[in-house]
């Protein structure tokens, strides 16, 4: 009776683990560091005479963890312009208050999703992306890039958006923004996943045992 | 006095029987070979031939793993480019999952090579046993000669499949 009770505690628990792997993988594969995807932020056109003015977000990566970044405008009249500096970087412009738009910032990808062509072209490197009125950049940093690939650079960086108001009554510049951090997803579900297997190969283990051990009469 | 005489002859016996059957446990397998009844040599067979039956499932689920390896890598890669295409994930990621699946690949048509030499000794091992239980019946003096004749064939093929399979590692049979 005990035994049966433990098989059918590994099998629940071995079940568990392959349903819950891929659900965590999925919840914890990207943590979210700032999302003004729906509510925009709201700038003084001044913050492209001055870095201080400007919206900035700090974001901390490790090695090989990088930075997926979802910029848009969808407002009349708005230009507006993403950089990632250094940490340094900014601390020095920040300290001068200088104009982000004689700065040059580290490079980062953008796709543009172009159906059934080939991703690798419809991926770019750059190290500024603007927006005038309307428009959405799906953004992947890691710290560099090398063609169209990210290179990992463990350290901290902060992302700057400034812009213009060309109207000549509104001075407000809005943007949405979201940004978030590779999290732990992967390794997560794989744990998970991992356990479940091993549970499930214990339970049909220990199964066959019982039923040869019922079984055997000595040959 | 006389129940202790009785005690100590129970003892005396009670070892001698101990010591007949720990020298029938000692017997080994080929002093029994002979002997073995029918019902034992059913048992080596059947269990002989459970075991194969296993260790060949094992080994066509392997081989057929491996071999449909290039399909799945080319559905997962089409998988991996139609969630870029969605804007599921972005360029890095999708670079990511394309290793993976390459791995993942690798690995499909790698496991072949373990799993079918596990295999391959699970069946010559349960071989064996099915061996043992025709040689059983061979040598099975109640059992008609025809049959014995017959069951001793049987063990000689079983023996040649088995020094076939063990010395040679490109043995194809194709039913098709």
């Amino acid at each position: 009776m005990e035994r049966k009770k433990i098989l059918i505690i590994i099998l629940i628990i071995g079940i568990a683990c392959l349903i819950l792997g891929p659900v965590l993988g999925f919840l914890m594969n990207k943590i979210t560091v700032s999302d003004n995807s729906v509510i925009p932020v709201s700038i003084s056109e001044a913050s492209s005479s001055g870095i201080q003015d400007a919206h900035s977000i700090p974001i901390t990566l490790d090695k090989g963890q990088k930075a997926i970044i979802q910029f848009a405008v969808y407002y009349e009249n708005i230009t507006t312009t993403l950089k990632i500096f250094g940490l340094g970087v900014y601390n020095r412009q920040y300290a001068l208050n200088s104009a982000p738009t004689g700065l040059t910032g580290r490079n980062f990808l953008y796709s543009i999703f172009a159906y059934g062509q080939s991703p690798s072209s419809s991926t770019f490197s750059t190290n500024s992306r603007s927006i005038t009125e309307d428009g959405f950049y799906y953004m992947e940093f890691a710290g560099d890039t090398n063609g169209d690939y990210l290179i990992s650079v463990p350290g901290q960086y902060v992302i700057v958006v400034y812009g213009t108001n060309s109207s000549p009554t509104d001075t407000d510049v809005l943007f949405n923004i979201k940004v978030e951090v590779d999290g732990p997803g992967t390794f997560l579900s794989s744990l998970f996943i991992t356990i479940g297997i091993l549970l499930l190969v214990l339970w049909v283990g220990l199964l066959a045992y019982a039923y040869i051990k019922l079984l055997r009469r000595g040959i | 006095m006389g129940w202790l005489a009785g005690l100590c002859l129970y003892k005396i016996t009670k070892k001698g029987d101990l010591k007949v059957n720990a020298k029938k446990d000692k017997e080994s397998l080929f002093d029994r070979l002979p002997l073995m009844d029918k019902k034992r040599a059913m048992k080596f067979i059947i269990y002989g031939l459970i075991t194969a039956i296993l260790f060949g499932i094992i080994m066509m689920t392997s081989r057929s793993i491996a071999q449909n390896a290039g399909t799945w890598y080319n559905m997962a890669n089409q998988d991996n480019s139609m969630n870029y295409w969605n804007g599921v994930y972005g360029y890095t990621d999708y670079v990511q999952r394309q290793q993976e699946i390459s791995r993942i690949r690798y690995w499909m048509e790698f496991q072949d090579v373990i799993f079918m030499n596990v295999a391959r000794v699970g069946v010559n091992i349960a071989l064996v046993f099915v061996l043992i239980g025709f040689l059983g019946f061979a040598v099975n003096d109640n059992l008609d000669p025809r049959t014995r004749w017959v069951s001793l064939i049987i063990a000689g093929v079983i023996l040649f499949i088995m020094m076939f399979t063990t010395f040679f590692s490109s043995i194809v049979v194709t039913v098709s």
